[in-house]
């Protein structure tokens, strides 16, 4: 059995991810990506390598998409609609509600302003969305009878999630992207401590340790609010959906807090909707956001307005939002021709512009001209500042989810080459972890273990079920606390209860495990006692005082006899009284050179797990060593023990053999 | 309804008591002490409304309570992913409060004459009253049939409201208030009237905002408003365009500046003793032109006692709450129980027939019941690391390898498992148990083979055969052996563990 992993896009790069993961007959896409930085065939995954006849129906149980970026959906259109795949999809409600926008601004850019060929059609999204089912956090989807999948919260953009999986016993979890610290609109990934064979996890900053991204907050709000103070005008060239509701509650927040009033805009259409969307879906927003809502929805914002253009060449400060983000057309592209001459106006510019753009050229250097096409230019004597939030989870944060996941291994997809492969070398010697980061198109077989599944007696788990509810009760805990305690109490059954059974192993019948006292039963077979046994002779020194003259008399004239054999009332009680003494000198003796305080003592002898002593008084004991004739310094014990406690009791008996009794 | 609240329940309470509250999603896992895995599954009556699974190690129980299939506000009913489990509770009790109209369906809309002094502007809505139901679960005629009886109330709304009556809601079911509130307002729309609606409640604001933010537990329609960018419900535009008025309470001074008659109110409560429905019925219940609407479940007469003389005319509708008789039979059939627990209380309605695969028991109030169990073993999971520390030995008389097993055992979701032992434990190739009887001849010629000499002896006249073989050489040694017992006495431990071996081989053990 194994798990088998082909990356299709995002091995050793960043851009169109899509992993395809077989497991236990099942065959699942994570992500249907597709690449920003390339228009040719490169763009798409290749998918002929999952089908070479195009039955992809047959070939893939289902589709899951982590969240609406495009390099992790911008394929799916092409994907169903042009390649013909009509099996299930799954992605979680915001993302099904945010992916044709994102999808069909993506397509417009394309198709209107490069004048492209369109891999897909408007109508291709639509009916592609259609079949999509909407999953909700941490809800257990059954695609199938053998596949379940659940979705986790994954921080990052709305709706973003972890997609965990599992086919019989193998489970795998892919990230896809995530961010392991709150941030203003969104919490922090959230993921039960699951038995993982496989973790597949994003590695965008590989090696990055970020600091605390209030300072970098800051030092943005101090830029805008010194710009809108100076009279000048702010460009936000930003996609529509994510960071721009991030940097708007910033904002609103600030403008309320510094009671600044001058005007915020978002321009038209896509980023408004958005919002709207914003507001239907708090649900998947920070805790802090959810809380708030019922008063005051925080998407509503205070200071936000709708632009319009006849504002561009308005007088006085204001902040605009535009897109879209990098600069490379449309909307943001013309304010920014117009607002960059001024040198009292601001354009931020995102932490990531793909070359050819503008805003990758404003990026590199500080040019005071822009050459738009041969004939156009634009003056840039505006302020530049480059945002560097990201909502990528950092280094500490990816070996955080590893040790805290402990998967049995980990594939890296999604970063950079060189830092994959020093991540991937943190992961195994520091977390003894396997891991590997495969390329594009390359091929990883992942080998599972199978737990055997077996029955188990009622009477079996009686037995270690006593230990095992004492464990929890102990920790105190109920189903009231919160989930994370919860962990603890299974972390507390999984403390070491031993558990000793006997696995019974029929041809043709599951394995059973039932407990010793049932096996003779179970076989229909009787016991047979096997005992060892030594009737031990110890020294005694004799004290005038006790009656051991009468003791020894009757040992003489009675046989040593068990218990349960009736004789004279009278002779038994002087019998056992001083028998009794001489176990409890024996007693005493032994607990102070063994230093053991377990021993028992019961009427006639004395026990120790299955090692029995009693006073022998049968000078015929078949268990004595005929050569040691009876002494009058010398008492015997009978001794008989199960083979299981043969060492201890070669030991005891070795300690009693150097004894000397004072009665 | 804020005091009587505040006096008996303070509001710390409620927060306290809410704070020790799991949420849980449809389709979460919970799980309790490891061994009981529970997850809910939308029943369909009301918003986070549900059926329970409840996966122990011993039985696998679905909870099923009060179910809708075809709601139009929230998720229908979830059945299958009720499926398969040996045990139905089957807790609908909605049928209980229809016993008197089974035969012609739970729902009708009757006007209340008597109450109503044979008020002959009211309509007649007996021809609204079921006749027969085609025998299908899921089919639409559910759907229609509320559909129809809305239609039928905004009829009436309009009537009153065109006759210059105002039209009082009291508050009950959420997703009813909701659908009431759609429909009376497309209704208005397409009449042309322009009647303010208002909301008074000191819960209506939060409500209603909450209701606009959960698409996840809303009906496939109401999602697919989500997918296309609009809002969930449309009180949200109705409030835009100032058709929809939400007040706290009835005193507020914005409500008394716009206050216009006939208006529609959705207030609470519906038990008629609190909340503001209380003054606006002292105002409207002498007004025969007014229109009072009642989910069905109140008594009327005794709801109406405090506003006597009553000539505000009274609309009683039951909407569906639960799994109609008829079809619990389909539903069990689907669900494939083994046992059902079904409500003595029902018992007489009881559709069982002989021909089921499953059986019935009957639960009542206060009275404990026995459950079979249908487990004779539990089921575990053997890691594969402890499997490879089995040392099985194959017994002789029959087709069964034994193994002694010693490692770590733990409860997780609801499985057992066993694991390798953290730190190696000692393992000894000793055996403990033995069964069976050792041929003493056989016996000695093992214990030659190991070099041990020694000679027979057999005491016959014994009650139980006791035979013993002394060891004389190398070291003295004392083996009694019998059908059930045997004993070795030997001083020396190296000569005790060759004895021991040479029996284990000769004697079933492990």
């Amino acid at each position: 059995m194994g798990i088998e992993c082909l990356v299709l896009g995002a091995g050793q790069e960043v851009g169109k991810s899509c992993v395809v993961v077989s497991m236990g007959g099942k065959r699942i896409m994570f992500d249907c990506g597709m690449h920003m930085g390339y228009l040719d065939n490169r763009r798409f995954p290749d998918f002929s390598l999952i089908s070479k006849t195009g039955d992809f129906d047959a070939a893939l149980t289902c589709v899951v998409i982590t969240h609406f970026h495009l390099d992790h959906v911008g394929a799916l259109p092409y994907f169903t609609e042009v390649c013909g795949y009509h099996g299930p999809i799954y992605m979680t409600y915001p993302t099904k509600a945010l992916a044709p926008l994102m999808l069909e601004d993506y397509r417009k850019v394309m198709v209107d302003r490069r004048g492209e060929e369109e891999q897909f059609t408007y109508d291709h999204i639509m009916e592609c969305m259609k079949k999509v089912t909407p999953l909700d956090l941490k809800q257990t989807v059954q695609v199938d009878k053998d596949l379940e999948i659940r979705a986790y919260y994954a921080g990052h953009v709305l709706g973003a999630a972890m997609i965990y999986a599992k086919v019989g016993e193998s489970t795998i979890v892919y990230t896809g992207d995530y961010n392991m610290t709150p941030d203003r609109h969104l919490g922090a990934a959230h993921i039960d401590r699951l038995q993982l064979d496989l973790l597949i996890t994003e590695s965008t900053y590989a090696t990055t340790i970020r600091d605390s991204k209030y300072a970098r907050e800051r030092e943005f709000l101090r830029a805008v609010h010194k710009c809108v103070a100076g009279g000048g005008k702010v460009l936000i060239p930003t996609f529509a959906l994510g960071r721009a509701q991030e940097l708007c509650i910033l904002l609103d927040d600030y403008w309320e807090r510094m009671n600044l009033k001058v005007p915020i805009y978002f321009s038209a259409g896509l980023t408004i909707q958005a919002n709207m969307y914003y507001k239907m879906l708090i649900g998947w927003t920070s805790q802090k956001i959810k809380d708030t809502s019922s008063v005051r929805n925080t998407f509503d914002f205070k200071h936000v307005c709708p632009f319009d253009r006849s504002l561009i060449n308005a007088s006085g400060p204001c902040v605009l939002f535009a897109t879209p983000g990098m600069i490379s057309g449309g909307f943001s592209l013309e304010v920014f021709k117009q607002w960059a001459p001024s040198e009292l106006n601001l354009v931020t510019l995102p932490g990531y512009c793909v070359a050819g753009t503008i805003g990758h050229k404003l990026m590199s250097g500080k040019p005071t001209k822009i050459d738009l096409d041969k004939d156009t230019y634009v003056d840039v004597r505006c302020q530049i500042h480059q945002l560097s939030f990201s909502p990528h989870t950092d280094a500490k944060g990816i070996m955080d989810l590893v040790e805290y996941l402990s998967p049995k291994h980990v594939i890296l997809v999604h970063g950079e080459r060189p830092k994959m492969a020093l991540l991937k070398e943190r992961i195994q010697s520091e977390l003894g972890i396997q891991c590997y980061y495969p390329a594009n198109n390359e091929k990883l077989l992942i080998s599972t273990t199978q737990n055997v599944k077996i029955d188990v007696t009622k009477k079996f788990i009686r037995n270690c079920s006593s230990a095992m509810l004492r464990n929890v009760k102990n920790s105190s805990l109920s189903i009231s606390d919160s989930s994370s305690k919860y962990t603890e109490i299974i972390k507390l059954a999984r403390e070491d209860t031993t558990a000793e059974g006997i696995l019974l192993m029929e041809k043709t019948k599951t394995a059973k495990l039932i407990h010793e006292n049932e096996l003779l039963r179970t076989l229909g077979v009787k016991e047979h006692q096997v005992r060892f046994a030594f009737c031990c002779p110890v020294e005694v020194t004799r004290m005038e005082h006790l009656s051991n003259e009468a003791n020894t008399t009757h040992c003489h004239e009675n046989s040593f006899r068990k218990v349960d054999v009736p004789r004279c009332l009278a002779t038994e009680d002087r019998l056992t009284t001083a028998n009794k003494t001489l176990l409890h000198i024996l007693l005493s003796e032994l607990e102070t050179r063994t230093e053991c305080k377990n021993i028992q003592i019961a009427s006639e002898s004395l026990q120790l797990h299955t090692f029995h002593v009693c006073v022998c008084s049968d000078e015929h004991c078949s268990h004595r060593k005929k050569e040691n004739g009876v002494g009058e310094s010398v008492v015997y014990f009978c001794c008989s023990w199960s083979p299981c406690d043969d060492r201890l009791a070669r030991e005891l008996l070795q300690i009693m053999g150097r004894l000397t009794l004072s009665c | 309804m804020g005091r009587s609240w505040g006096l008996g329940c303070p509001c710390t309470d409620i927060k306290e008591c809410m704070q020790k509250i799991q949420p849980l999603k449809y389709g979460e896992e919970t799980c309790f002490n490891g061994s009981v895995i529970m997850k809910a599954y939308s029943s369909g009556l009301d918003i986070g409304s549900c059926n329970w699974t409840i996966n122990s190690l011993k039985r696998s129980v679905t909870y099923l309570s009060s179910s809708l299939c075809m709601p139009a506000c929230w998720k229908g009913f979830d059945y299958r992913s009720l499926l398969g489990n040996d045990l139905v509770i089957f807790s609908d009790l909605s049928s209980l409060n229809s016993t008197a109209n089974t035969c012609t369906e739970t729902h009708e809309i009757r006007n209340n004459d008597m109450i109503v002094d044979n008020d002959p502007s009211l309509r007649s809505a007996s021809a609204l009253s079921k006749v027969e139901i085609p025998h299908q679960l899921f089919g639409t005629d559910e759907t229609s049939d509320e559909i129809e009886k809305i239609s039928f109330l905004c009829s009436c709304i309009i009537d009153s409201l065109e006759g210059g009556g105002s039209v009082l809601i009291p508050v009950g079911r959420l997703g009813t208030v909701l659908l009431l509130l759609e429909q009376i307002s497309d209704s208005l729309e397409s009449f042309n009237l322009k009647v303010p609606i208002f909301m008074i409640s000191p819960t209506a604001e939060e409500t209603l905002a909450f209701v606009n933010t959960v698409p996840e537990w809303l009906s496939k329609q109401r999602q697919q408003k989500l997918f296309s960018g609009e809002a969930l419900f449309n009180h949200v535009e109705l409030r835009k365009v100032n058709r929809l008025h939400v007040f706290p309470s009835i005193y507020s001074s914005e409500l008394l500046m716009m206050w216009q008659e006939p208006c529609i109110i959705f207030s609470p409560h519906w038990s008629l003793r609190l909340g503001p429905v209380v003054p606006l019925l002292h105002r409207w219940h002498a007004d025969p032109k007014s229109l009072l609407i009642l989910e069905q479940g109140v008594n009327v007469e005794v709801a109406l006692l405090p506003f006597r003389p009553v000539a505000i005319k009274v609309l009683q509708c039951s909407f569906l709450s639960g799994i109609m008789m008829h079809k619990v039979e389909p539903v069990l059939e689907i669900l494939h129980p083994k046992l059902v627990l079904y409500p003595e209380d029902l018992r007489i309605q009881d559709p069982a027939k002989e021909n089921n695969s499953w059986s019935y028991l009957y639960y009542s109030e206060n009275v404990q019941l026995r459950v079979p169990s249908f487990v004779e073993d539990f089921k575990a999971c053997l890691e594969t690391n402890l499997t490879f520390q089995l040392r099985p030995r194959r017994l002789t008389q029959q087709n069964i390898a034994i193994a002694r097993l010693k490692g770590r055992i733990f409860l997780s979701k609801g499985k057992y498992f066993l694991a390798a032992p953290r730190i190696p434990m000692e393992s000894s190739n000793k055996q403990l148990l033995y069964w069976g009887s050792i041929e003493p001849t056989c016996l000695l010629m093992a214990l030659q083979e190991r070099g041990l000499v020694g000679t027979i002896h057999w005491n016959e006249d014994a009650a139980n055969s006791v035979c013993t073989i002394q060891i004389t050489n190398p070291e003295k040694a004392v083996i009694e052996t019998s059908a059930r017992k045997t004993t070795i006495s030997c001083e020396d431990e190296n000569t005790a563990t060759l004895i021991y071996e040479a029996l284990g081989n000769l004697c079933d053990g492990i």
